[in-house]
């Protein structure tokens, strides 16, 4: 296992999530300058698959991205909720969902085949989930961030875009 | 079928009942979604796959899988793929075996504990499924490569042969850890 401030990699043959990891996960997420954290379970970045359990605490800031064409990632909920904001070139949100661990009727699980902006949201405390997504993932070519990223740089403006954006 | 019949096509090359997300749409996986998956799976008494990619030539492959307890997983391993396991409903055990078909390590998932387990490349390993049935999300790197990578080794009973598949199973589960 290797580690950096705010992700650790998996270097077992055979890895299992149980309750005490999701508790460290949450807690290095919580002690992070970041406030989040990620436990990849793939290897190294030159992987073809990358697997992740990331842990958000609501204070985490996270910056609208989105990766090259034939791209695609998913994102599994393990605990608590978070909505996904999608937009377009200029910025302006086109769609958003909410993601909720298994408790009622809302998705769980989401999987994004298209080149889209989007940005997560935790909207729980804690918010822990199983994201995958093509790799590898070898430079800065590999996520791409857009000129308008000022315009959600802020609590005060990711609560804006909560209250103005209805999921339905 | 509302929500399968909108976003996915059946693969009729399957060997079992399987569905693609041919359109290559954004999906979003609730709890209704799921209940079509058992309500298929209870009426006609079978397995299912749930693709969320587009066609099996596709880099990166997600599914949703159903798995009725009296199913057999062949031991096999991979040549150049890990798999990762995320349970969503019910309880199975992962074997691991060596390359005399020894179990030499296992775990029981289910959504209480042990939710993930991903095993690296060139593992044999199986499923004992523990509940009734068994759901659950695998991911791994596409595209599918059929024989060039999954390897069913000599030890591991075929499908059609009820007795042996019944007392080699048995027998891995019986040498538990």
């Amino acid at each position: 296992m290797s580690n950096s401030n705010s992700t650790i990699y998996n270097s077992a043959d055979i890895f299992t999530l149980n309750s005490e990891k999701i508790e460290f996960l949450k807690n290095e997420a919580y002690k992070s300058k970041q406030k989040r954290f990620r436990y990849c379970l793939h290897h190294s970045n030159d992987h073809l698959t990358h697997e992740m359990i990331i842990v958000f605490h609501i204070d985490t800031l996270l910056i609208p991205h989105r990766h090259p064409f034939g791209r695609s990632e998913s994102y599994h909920l393990i605990e608590g909720a978070m909505n996904v904001y999608f937009f377009d070139d200029s910025g302006e949100v086109i769609d958003a969902i909410k993601l909720e661990e298994k408790t009622g009727n809302t998705p769980f699980l989401y999987r994004m085949s298209s080149h889209t902006w989007h940005l997560p949201v935790p909207t729980s405390e804690f918010m822990v989930y199983h994201e995958t997504l093509t790799g590898p993932f070898l430079d800065e070519s590999d996520i791409e961030y857009p000129d308008w990223k000022n315009r959600y740089d802020s609590r005060k403006k990711i609560n804006s875009l909560i209250d103005n954006i209805k999921i339905s | 079928m509302k929500y399968l019949n909108n976003s996915f096509v059946a693969d009729i090359d399957s060997k079992s009942l399987s569905f693609f997300n041919e359109k290559q749409m954004n999906i979003n996986i609730n709890k209704d979604l799921i209940n079509e998956i058992k309500n298929i799976a209870f009426t006609k008494k079978i397995n299912l796959r749930i693709n969320l990619h587009s066609k099996s030539s596709d880099d990166f492959h997600n599914m949703i899988i159903f798995h009725w307890a009296d199913s057999y997983i062949r031991p096999h391993k991979h040549l150049y793929k890990g798999e990762t396991c995320h349970i969503i409903e019910g309880e199975q055990q992962i074997i691991i075996l060596d390359e005399n078909g020894q179990n030499i390590d296992n775990c029981n998932m289910s959504i209480e504990n042990n939710i993930i387990y991903r095993i690296t490349k060139n593992t044999y390993h199986t499923a004992y499924i523990l509940s009734d049935y068994v759901i659950f999300h695998e991911s791994k790197p596409g595209p599918y490569l059929g024989d060039e990578d999954s390897i069913f080794p000599e030890w591991a009973p075929i499908q059609e042969d009820n007795d042996s598949v019944k007392k080699f199973m048995n027998k891995v589960f019986a040498e538990n850890i």
